[in-house]
């Protein structure tokens, strides 16, 4: 029983294994005590509700990267705007039911999700986001979508910077254009577009027009190489990335990465990454959210955590890049800390759960790959930061201690592994210092970002993640709502949200005089695998020596 | 949607904080209620409803089965109470 571990359990934010947090019943959504504790190498969470009974659940697969991780957890940051009602009490005292943002969230919007329309061209059967047949459609007008722009640029103390517009599928939307360029009025300097490539592939100046209007990247949903690990896009994602390049806009790519189903391709999708790295600027896995109920077997057979991807990841590239290479999410805070310390002014602050995501940025020099922390002394970094942020709040002179960090940077890089042309020290002086970041940018047609986030179900919710989730939606009621509540609860929020504002799928086409129907997609596969730029993007240089057949076989 | 109302109440049955955060799940899942907010420590609640879909006789049915006790019921402009509780009035539009 759960309850067993609770005399000598931890709690607080970063505790010791075990530790206490809350959860849900997976059943009935009832808020319980639960227990993130050790099993053998790897971490569960466990939690019992008095009518389901005892539920335990993979947490993370790594105990030593458990571990490495809640040392880099940050503290959180306060809103001092909340997004719920204060006449109605907005303490988060019965979170993850209060949302959002309330007093008790300690991150700030990181990147906010606008939901463009719950319309979709595919209809992918593990899909809850898209409207079925008969279903209500939901699409904010651009009044709404304003608002909510500017609802997001007026959080305390630090203002929403970058949006992902989403779906559904949200090149369906006839004005995404319209929305995109309300976006940079109302001053946000981030925007992409997350989509499954499908209309970027056949719509020709789709790419281009996404891009005038302010698009700084596509978030493109893409599963593996092969035809079988990536059903969803495989023929139409080398026409859409294509596309991209020519309008000169970035992609990340975004596989969800199920046991079972796809972990073999891993590797081949970092290669895949690198082989396109003049428009590729980063792979981004999640491991799959297991949402609507399931036996325990199959989630076991389907559960990944972001350790064993990692694990994966290093199996799949030869060793190329380890465990060691991937940082979380918050360790990033070192940087921040020192640039608020530096300037005196609230700044962009990942202060996510360590066990929410990871990331590492691999560097190619001609066909030599090498992760960015084999060369640069990143723990040193950081732990220097942090000292001289301390020295800096302690009162310092900030251009004495910035003297002494253009003294000290270089020593964290090591020449004799560094890549050639290689300068981060004057890059790091430039972006710490100066503010300067054109040279960072200018490293993207060199660097690959790899990371992974998770997303959380019913069974491994944690609420102690939700408290300090930076990805949020805004949806037309005001509030901003945390993307872990949003999905997983979406009785209470997504979709009763989008029911209040949505019309019926009868009204929508009466309204349009567009027929629901003809949104779907259909593929002549034979045709689009015959296209020379199909061929040309599967024709991958094997960059981590794995053999053809870690490649992933295209035509399996 | 123009007008929302806000029904206040008391309630001295809860056991604890968990019991409070359920039955404000409980109550969230009720269609026509937009906002439930149940405090554990000060043993009160308050409902944001529409009464287009709900009728204030509904929502005491809902809320009786926790042993709470009617207070209030005011009637409140929706789109004043977006703009005065989810920041939307001061917004400057950015130069």
């Amino acid at each position: 029983m759960a309850e067993d571990l609770y005399p000598i359990a931890s709690s607080g934010y970063m505790g010791d294994l075990p530790h206490k947090t809350h959860s849900l019943c997976p059943e009935c959504k009832k808020l319980l005590p639960a227990i993130v504790y050790a099993d053998g190498d790897v971490v569960r969470i466990k939690k019992t509700c008095p009518e389901h009974g005892e539920f335990s659940e993979l947490y993370w697969e790594s105990i030593e990267m458990y571990e490495r991780g809640r040392k880099q957890g940050a503290p959180g940051k306060i809103q001092k705007r909340t997004n719920t009602p204060e006449e109605l009490g907005n303490t988060g005292l019965n979170c993850p039911f209060d949302c959002g943002i309330c007093q008790r969230h300690k991150s700030h919007t990181a990147l906010a999700n606008i939901v463009a329309t719950n319309r979709c061209d595919l209809s992918c059967w593990y899909c809850f986001f898209y409207a079925k047949e008969g279903q209500p459609i939901y699409e904010p007008s651009l009044e709404q979508v304003r608002l909510m722009m500017r609802n997001l640029r007026n959080e305390k103390p630090v203002p929403c910077n970058a949006i992902q517009i989403t779906g559904g599928e949200p090149t369906l939307r006839d004005d995404l254009i319209d929305m995109i360029k309300i976006a940079k009025e109302e001053g946000i300097g981030h925007v992409q577009v997350n989509t499954d490539g499908v209309n970027l592939a056949f719509k020709p100046d789709l790419a281009k027009q996404i891009r005038e209007a302010g698009t700084n990247t596509i978030y493109m949903s893409f599963d593996g190489v092969s035809s079988q690990s990536n059903p969803k896009n495989h023929w139409e994602a080398p026409y859409a990335i294509e596309q991209c390049r020519k309008a000169g806009m970035g992609i990340v790519l975004v596989p969800t990465v199920i046991k079972g189903v796809n972990d073999q391709e891993i590797g081949a999708i970092v290669n895949f990454g690198l082989n396109n790295m003049d428009v590729i600027r980063g792979v981004n896995f999640q491991p799959v959210s297991l949402v609507g109920r399931m036996p325990k077997e199959l989630r076991e057979k389907q559960r990944i955590t972001i350790p064993k991807v990692i694990k994966n990841i290093e199996e799949q590239t030869n060793g190329v890049v380890t465990p060691d290479d991937f940082y979380t999410v918050p360790s990033i805070h070192a940087i921040t800390k020192f640039v608020e310390a530096f300037t005196g002014k609230q700044k962009y602050d990942l202060t996510t759960h360590f066990a929410c995501g990871a990331a590492t940025y691999l560097y190619k020099d001609e066909d030599k790959i090498t992760p960015i922390t084999q060369f640069v002394d990143v723990d040193g970094l950081f732990e220097y930061l942090t000292e001289k942020a301390e020295e800096l709040e302690g009162g310092k002179n900030k251009y004495w201690v910035g003297l002494k960090i253009l003294k000290r940077l270089g020593g964290f890089i090591d020449d004799g592994k560094k890549p050639k042309g290689f300068d981060l020290g004057k890059m790091l002086i430039n972006a710490l210092l100066k503010h300067d970041y054109r040279s960072l940018g200018n490293l993207h047609h060199k660097l690959l970002f790899i990371g992974m986030m998770h997303f959380q179900d019913p069974y491994n919710y944690d609420v102690e993640r939700v408290e300090r989730c930076c990805i949020h939606y805004v949806v037309p009621d005001g509030r901003i709502i945390p993307f872990c509540t949003f999905n997983v609860i979406p009785e209470i929020y997504r979709d009763k949200i989008q029911a209040e504002y949505a019309m019926t799928a009868r009204e929508w086409e009466i309204r349009t005089g567009k027929k629901l129907a003809d949104d779907k997609y259909q593929r002549n596969a034979g045709e689009l695998a015959a296209g020379e730029t199909y061929k040309k993007a599967y024709e991958l240089k094997d960059l981590f020596k794995v053999g053809k057949s870690r490649q992933g076989d295209i035509s399996r | 949607m123009e007008k929302v109302r806000i029904k206040r109440f008391k309630i001295s049955g809860m056991k604890d904080l968990y019991d409070a955060a359920n039955m404000q799940y409980r109550l969230l899942l009720i269609d026509g209620i937009l906002l439930a907010k149940i405090d554990f420590p000060k043993e009160e609640g308050v409902i944001a409803y529409a009464p287009e879909e709900l009728k204030e006789s509904e929502v005491i049915e809902a809320i009786k089965p926790f042993g709470a006790e009617d207070l209030s019921d005011e009637e409140r402009s929706y789109p004043e109470l977006l703009e005065h509780t989810f920041n939307l009035k001061k917004v400057q539009k950015p130069q």
